[in-house]
């Protein structure tokens, strides 16, 4: 195998984790989030020299990120076919979805629906355009504040304010309809 | 009097913690006496806490075991310059020239005005000289047939 440069070997390991992470909130598959994480990571490694560095190095990772995961998710129709049984971790004998939903669904009397309800959700979280996208991301499942948000998108805090409260709006009326007992 | 839409706003930013002390206690003086506000507050909590139920990750979430060994041996395989056509390739279009040019010049040689008639130029290999022979002594066999064929006849009809 030929090694890699180190400058991008430092970055796949600095920022793969937190790039898993954020493309699992998502899809809810490891084995679909692993392999778009790579996916990631390959784009980045053929298209690094044409990083312009006009946001950080992450920014420009989590913008794919979302954009391979929600293509994912639109295309692929992936949650419907994601099963209860399939693994949350690669490992045998691992906790399912199942079991993850069971921890701490609001409705742990019926399993199936609340796997509805959250893939709805994230259906709903998907469908934003993406500056409302990434804004309700990294604030509400990342639980960055306003000012990391800003920093990390290249913009100002009152930008952020704005957007996350029009995509919260947004969201609210896409989900008016679902059964949600918060 | 702060008005509704402004405290709309400022309930966004109570869920985010990003409202200062006073601005919260004026925010909740406010839900205490705007029922319409206080539906608002309640459906946007729902919305954030759903959107954060539905994406959570479990506790001491992490990258799979193996997950960049997986990585980096996939990047070897995809990487384009380990792709077996990044030498191939050359190679291949490098032969492709060498057929057509050779094509070109053997063409260019002999020049076939009809068959019988062949007007070979100078040759530089030995192999395109064997040919040639072999085809002028086709030919050479062809032409001494019809000039039997023509003698018998005009001896046939002389008989």
């Amino acid at each position: 195998m030929t090694p890699p440069p180190e400058s991008f070997r430092a970055l796949f390991e600095e920022n793969s984790p937190k790039v898993y992470r954020i493309v699992f909130r998502l899809v809810q598959r490891t084995d679909v989030a692993e392999d778009l994480t790579q996916q990631v990571f390959l784009r980045a490694h053929e298209k690094l020299g044409e990083f312009r560095g006009d946001s950080s190095i992450f920014t420009w990772l989590y913008r794919m990120a979302m954009n391979m995961a929600v293509d994912h998710l639109r295309h692929e129709k992936a949650l419907k076919e994601s099963s209860l049984d399939a693994p949350l971790r690669s490992e045998e004998g691992s906790a399912t979805r199942a079991d993850l939903l069971a921890d701490q669904s609001p409705r742990p009397e019926n399993q199936v629906e609340n796997d509805e309800i959250a893939r709805l959700v994230r259906k709903a979280v998907s469908e934003l355009d993406e500056i409302y996208r990434e804004v309700i991301i990294l604030r509400e499942m990342e639980g960055l504040s306003y000012d990391e948000v800003a920093n990390l998108l290249g913009t100002n805090v009152q930008t952020v304010a704005m957007r996350i409260m029009r995509a919260r709006n947004q969201l609210k009326i896409k989900l008016k309809d679902l059964p949600l007992c918060f | 009097m702060i008005p509704c839409d402004i405290h709309q706003k400022n309930i966004h930013l109570a869920l985010d913690g990003e409202l200062n002390p006073v601005q919260q206690a004026e925010l909740l003086l406010h839900l205490a006496g705007c029922a319409n506000c206080r539906d608002i507050q309640k459906n946007l909590t729902r919305v954030s806490k759903a959107v954060a139920w539905a994406t959570r990750v479990p506790a001491n979430f992490d990258l799979p075991a193996g997950f960049q060994n997986r990585f980096w041996e996939r990047l070897d395989r995809t990487s384009p310059r380990n792709r077996p056509t990044h030498w191939s390739r050359p190679l291949l279009v490098a032969a492709a020239v060498v057929l057509m040019v050779s094509t070109w010049q053997v063409a260019d040689r002999w020049k076939i005005a009809s068959l019988g008639t062949i007007t070979p130029t100078p040759f530089s290999f030995e192999s395109d000289r064997l040919m040639l022979s072999s085809v002028q002594g086709a030919i050479s066999e062809v032409e001494r047939n019809q000039a039997d064929q023509e003698s018998q006849q005009l001896l046939g009809n002389y008989l």
